[in-house]
């Protein structure tokens, strides 16, 4: 589905780092700035830790890292964003959140193969928006188990 | 296309559970043979029947036809014209296996290929049934619909079997849009309803019939055809179906044209004249081709030769096959309505996961819910009025409704391991046919429940086990017959509950397990040494089983030795929380035991932590608590080689430390630094800090694992963790705590594999165990375990607390004094007390406020010792001074704590207030020692510590023997060699420097001058292992440390035994 999808595309921006990136709204399940969460000593370095989610337990993946920015650091700005990928809540923590941009998926082109140090294949493609270009995440791919 | 994924969900689901008990009706029905349960076949048979009625309305021709067949041959054999012998039982089962497996995958399922299935079935029904049927089986029927086209072609055997009984045959003509969609009806439920009054024997839905929006008859109904058999009669249909009558044709089978004479007559006979006159004779035409004509002509009826091997129907291509889907040999060039079309390509269905949940129980949870919501409101307004009672009071029903909640939902989580154990009929059947054995499965307790995902994982090992068990276990018939057993096994499959547990067990009357050839295999693959075996147990051997790589198959056959051993099956059962334990007696049989937890949703669970993160440890692993003082960590932790161990009653047990294993960082290393500085004189931290651990085991693995704090006991639900965990060993998953924070459950397992423990280090333990402490026996004095408490609130008393059966809590107002003597009402029985100053001349116990009862068990009867509190238990080192407070009922004293405490003789005090429990043993002594003079039998007490070597003496001596005293193996030995006549029998310690008693033993046994001596063990080594290896050395009787009366009731066995001898 890298460049197939067609129709109106509502993206929720977000810097991580200095990269402003952008996820289906479809895919977002909430935002918060919960940031109380237990750590998981062993787990894969990219993932902070685990949090109540009334009630399920949502595995928190520092963005940046896993992008391979480097660590995020928790700021008054900070977020999570709880997505849904393959049946599973997870949260994104994510520097900090930026505009709700409307377009379409015709106005999406392929991806250059780095944004900014992060991997092309990270990426459904990127689209301008104003002066900014938005880089659209592919959360499956980033939350593959790899 | 009517069928929608909900539909066919609902076929799948139904037809499942049609399938589900089958296999065993019908190892029923070919156990019965000939002698049919009617009740039986017919429900198979119904099951069949309803499988092919929803295929055929979804299209599922495949299903159908095969469903068709089957249904046949069970036909047969319901009107007794077969016999269902196994082989043709076989021909179904598979035929059912192959239905089951196009069910599961019923979008593909018409593009499997079933002919040879139904061939085969083809070939039963034509071979066994009457001379008409095998022409009957390949003749058409066309039966068409008022406007002559034809709607199904039924084999002619079909209608007749339907129609037999009188009943009529209908073609009715539904229509989706105005008899089924208008009325609020769904096809289903048509089906249904027709059902519970007659037969279906096709079903098909026109699709043609609607035409397209060019063509002119452009009908607007959706005609729905149902080839139905029913008792009912034509005038009372309509309104039984709220059809007009129009739509409702009445097939006339006898009004066929063609046919051969002898067939006419036949099915006159078998088929009732319709009553109707009026009938449609243009509706049924008879089709006859000219190879299926003659194929009936072929085989003449007058020759019925019903012990022909089935033969194979000639099946030419063409060859008519019922069903819609088979091309039409009309003459009639009437387009065949095509069948429904298949499902859209590629889309393959998936029905999701449901359960079924009964009713009362759903009704329940709405109720719950209901009160859940009261609840809630009342603790708003609670709330908002700020009265803190109301508050609590609705905190409290809320507590109440929620466990109940939970409780409730956990019951609809709940199957019966019947569903597992279904399976096994049919697995114990094909087994024994293929091994060529007789077995007879027997399944016990099919009702009991447990949690959905135990029940789903157990399916495999228990699969296992079983096979296991028919495959190695069970003998060959001939092997059987020459043991002198029943040549037909049996395997017994048994689940019941036990103590808040389910267990499972798998029993066969098998040859057993050859422990010896397990322990060779094991010694062979370096799994454990020969020394650690010759010190096991039957049990433990036959356990040795589930280790890694070890599995007894002497040869690969088809059915086990597929690579898959017993230890895969332990650590399956490991992953359920199960516990799994063998049991086998060579030639007799083998038992095999699950423990199973109810559910695995909810766990009670330890909390632990370290530093601020908690943990949470799985009860079923925990062995117990232990708390080392910072000053005592020197005596309890040692070094083996560089590894730190615990020393827990003479076991060795390595240390784990969860802030080390989780590499939790430096600062929460503060144990380990601790017991580094004690032990390897690192640098100390910044404040002595006691030890907190846990010994936990899991499977093969036991070790103590150190936390900074042990918390609460709770009850957890476990949650899983996510995909991005899967390669973390060490947890079991999540879990909320009450304050909504998140704690990690950990798998005692997994931490054992992170921290590189290996898998027989128990085993390698116990070894290293015995050497320790013989080593450290050398140095150290007496070491005992004293139970202690107090006599009056000043006078400090011990007893060995291996005599202390319990100890209760009560109230002084619950003694009462009956004829004199004291007794608390206990258990439901009457418990004698007595305190110390009534045999002793100690303070009077004063009976007032709470008083603790030690309940000792003496000779069979229990008395409760009264003292005041607090009571302990210690273990020590300590030197008994058994002269300066000797008196009758006190052994000795001695200072522990820096007070002195009198050390209580339990046997004496109760011989002096319940004389009549004692047996006066002395007066039957034994004339044993003949030779050696004067009757009085002379013993030889070996005991390394002074106070047991005492106490023993005494009481030996009070029986009425002459005893001299050893303090080691060596000196024993020494006496004995000194004078081989003078001892009548030897009571010796287990452990004890210098020479131990197992190897004291030996010396004698293998001493030919000593063939008369008995030998009695007294120990507090009394494990199955000791016992066992006892026992291999010559042990003759095997006491436990100070149960007197044993003790001395076995002597006395002994010398009469080898005085006999």
């Amino acid at each position: 589905m890298k460049t197939q999808a067609t129709g109106p595309l509502q993206m929720s921006c977000f810097y991580v780092g200095s990269a402003l990136c952008g996820i289906d709204i479809r895919l977002i399940q909430e935002m918060n700035k919960q940031m109380e969460m237990t750590r998981v000593p062993g787990a894969p370095v990219y993932v902070l830790g685990i949090m109540n989610l009334r009630g399920r337990i949502v595995t928190i993946i520092d963005l940046g890292k896993k992008l391979g920015l480097g660590a995020s650091k928790k700021t008054e700005q900070s977020r999570i964003i709880i997505v849904n990928s393959r049946e599973e809540n997870i949260g994104l923590l994510v520097d900090r959140i930026a505009d709700v941009v409307t377009t379409s998926w015709e106005e999406v082109e392929p991806t250059p193969s780095n944004i900014k140090g992060i991997k092309g294949k990270y990426f459904q493609g990127v689209c301008k928006t104003g002066k900014d270009l938005v880089a659209i995440l592919d959360i499956d791919t980033v939350l593959g188990d790899e | 296309m009517v069928m929608d994924d909900e539909t066919l969900g609902m076929y799948v689901e139904e037809a499942m559970e049609h399938l589900s008990d089958i296999e065993n009706d019908l190892l029923a029905i070919e156990q019965a043979g000939a002698d049919i349960d009617e009740e039986l076949v017919n429900k198979v048979f119904r099951a069949a029947h309803s499988i092919k009625g929803g295929a055929g309305f979804l299209g599922l021709s495949k299903i159908k036809d095969l469903g068709h067949k089957i249904e046949n041959v069970l036909d047969l054999i319901r009107n007794r014209e077969l016999t269902p012998t196994p082989d043709v039982v076989n021909i179904v089962l598979l035929a059912f296996d192959k239905l089951r497996d196009m069910i599961a995958s019923a979008a593909t399922s018409n593009d499997v290929d079933i002919d040879d299935h139904i061939a085969a079935l083809t070939a039963i029904v034509t071979g066994g049934g009457q001379p008409a049927a095998q022409a009957a089986v390949e003749t058409l029927v066309d039966i068409q619909d008022a406007r002559g086209r034809t709607v199904f072609a039924v084999a002619r055997f079909d209608l007749e079997q339907a129609a037999k009984g009188g009943k009529n045959l209908y073609l009715l003509e539904f229509d989706l849009i105005h008899d089924i969609e208008a009325k609020k009806k769904t096809v289903l439920d048509v089906l249904k309803n027709l059902e519970t009054t007659g037969t279906i024997i096709d079903v098909k839905l026109d699709l043609d019939a609607v035409g397209d929006l060019e063509s002119e008859g452009f009908t607007n109904c959706i005609p729905l055809f149902v080839l139905f058999a029913s008792i009912i009669e034509a005038d009372i249909m309509p309104a039984l179906l709220d059809l007009a009558q129009s739509a409702i044709h009445v097939v006339d089978l006898a009004s066929a044209p063609t046919r051969a004479p002898e067939f006419a007559q036949e099915l006159l006979e078998s088929t009732p004249p319709t009553p109707e006159e009026d009938r449609t004779d243009d509706l049924v035409k008879e089709l006859f081709t000219a190879d299926t004509l003659a194929a009936a002509v072929g085989t003449p009826p007058a020759a019925p030769q019903a012990s022909v091997p089935p033969k194979e129907p000639p099946r030419a291509p063409e060859a008519p096959k019922p069903g819609p889907s088979k091309p039409q040999a009309s003459a009639d060039s009437v387009e065949a309505p095509s069948e429904p079309a298949p499902k859209p390509g590629g889309k393959s269905f998936t029905p999701s996961e449901t359960l079924r949940v009964h009713v009362s129980l759903l009704e329940d949870l709405m109720n719950l819910a209901g009160e859940l919501v009261l609840s809630r409101n009342q603790l708003m307004q609670a709330i908002s009025s700020g009265v803190l009672h109301h508050i609590q009071v609705a905190g409290q029903r809320i507590d109440l409704v929620t466990s109940e909640l939970q409780e409730t939902i956990m019951l609809t989580r709940m199957q019966t391991i019947g569903t597992i154990f279904n399976k096994f009929p049919r697995v114990v059947r094909d087994l024994a046919r293929s091994l060529g054995k007789q077995i007879d499965l027997q399944l016990e307790g099919n009702e009991v429940e447990l949690d959905k995902t135990i029940i789903e994982g157990l399916g495999d090992p228990l699969t296992h086990l079983v096979r296991n068990s028919a495959d190695h276990g069970i003998e060959p018939p001939e092997e059987r017959i020459a043991k002198g057993k029943n040549p037909t096994g049996t395997i017994l499959l048994k689940a019941y509950h036990e103590a808040g547990q389910v267990i499972v067990e798998i029993i066969d009357d098998g040859r057993g397990l050859n422990t010896a050839k397990i322990v060779e295999k094991a010694v062979a693959k370096g799994l454990i040494t020969a020394e650690q075996a010759r010190g096991m147990s039957e049990k433990e051997k036959a356990n040795l089983i589930f280790l890694p790589g070890l599995s007894t198959a002497e040869k690969v056959t088809d059915v086990s030795g597929r690579g898959v051993g017993m230890d895969v099956v332990k650590s399956n059962l490991d992953q359920l929380g199960g516990q799994v334990d063998i049991e086998t007696a060579p030639g007799k049989g083998t038992t095999i035991r699950i423990k199973l937890p109810l559910t695995l949703a909810i766990i009670p669970s330890l909390l632990v932590s370290v530093g601020q993160e908690r943990f949470a440890v799985p009860q079923v692993n925990v062995d117990e608590l232990l708390r080392i003082a910072a000053a005592h960590i020197g005596e309890r932790i040692e070094l083996v080689g560089d590894a730190e161990v615990l020393i827990l009653r003479g076991e060795l047990i390595p240390l784990v430390y969860l802030s080390n294993v989780l590499n939790l960082g430096e600062d929460h290393a503060t144990a380990a630094r601790m017991v580094g500085h004690v032990l390897r004189g690192e640098p100390a931290p910044e404040k002595p800090v006691d030890i907190n651990l846990v010994v936990v085991s899991a499977g093969q693995f036991r070790y103590g694992l150190v936390v900074d704090e042990l918390h609460d006991s709770v009850e957890i639900v476990v949650k899983p963790l996510g995909r991005h965990f899967k390669d973390c060993q060490g947890y079991a998953g999540a879990t909320i705590m009450g304050d909504g924070h998140v704690a990690l459950i950990l798998d005692v397992a997994g931490l054992g594999r992170l921290a590189d423990l290996s898998i027989t280090a128990g085993l390698e333990q116990k070894s290293v165990a015995l050497a320790k402490e013989e080593a450290a026996k050398t140095v150290r004095e007496d070491r005992i375990s004293l139970f202690m408490f107090r006599n009056t609130p000043q006078e400090h008393c011990a007893v060995p607390l291996d005599l202390v059966a319990r100890v209760e809590l009560i109230h002084a107002q619950d003694i009462e004094e009956v004829s004199g003597r004291r007794v608390i009402k206990y258990r439901g029985g009457s418990l004698p007390v007595f305190s110390l100053d009534q045999a002793a001349n100690v303070g009077v116990l004063e009976l007032s406020g709470e008083l603790v009862v030690i309940v000792f068990s003496i000779n069979g009867h229990e008395i409760g010792l009264l003292a005041s509190p607090p009571v302990d238990a210690i273990e020590l080192s300590v030197a008994i001074d058994t002269f300066t407070l000797r008196q009758p009922g006190i052994s000795g004293s001695a200072i522990i704590n820096d007070n002195t405490t009198l050390i209580v003789d339990i046997y004496e005090l109760v011989q002096s207030v319940q004389p009549d429990w004692f047996v006066e043993r002395t007066a039957v002594l034994p004339d044993v020692s003949g030779e050696g003079g004067g009757g009085v039998p002379h013993l030889l007490l070996v005991e390394d510590s002074e106070f047991f070597r005492n106490q023993v003496r005494r009481f030996l001596e009070a029986d009425g023997y002459t005893v001299e005293t050893a303090e080691d193996g060596v000196v024993a030995w020494n006496m004995l060699q000194a004078d081989p006549q003078r001892y009548d029998l030897v009571v010796t310690d287990i452990e004890m420097p210098n020479m131990d008693g197992f190897q004291l033993t030996e010396r004698i046994r293998s001493d030919a001058r000593f063939t008369g001596l008995p030998v009695v063990a007294l120990t507090s080594l009394a494990s199955e292992e000791d016992q066992a290896r006892g026992k291999a050395v010559g042990i003759d009787a095997y006491e436990i440390k100070l149960d007197k009366d044993r003790l001395l009731q076995s002597i006395y066995d002994c010398l009469q035994r080898y005085a006999a001898a």
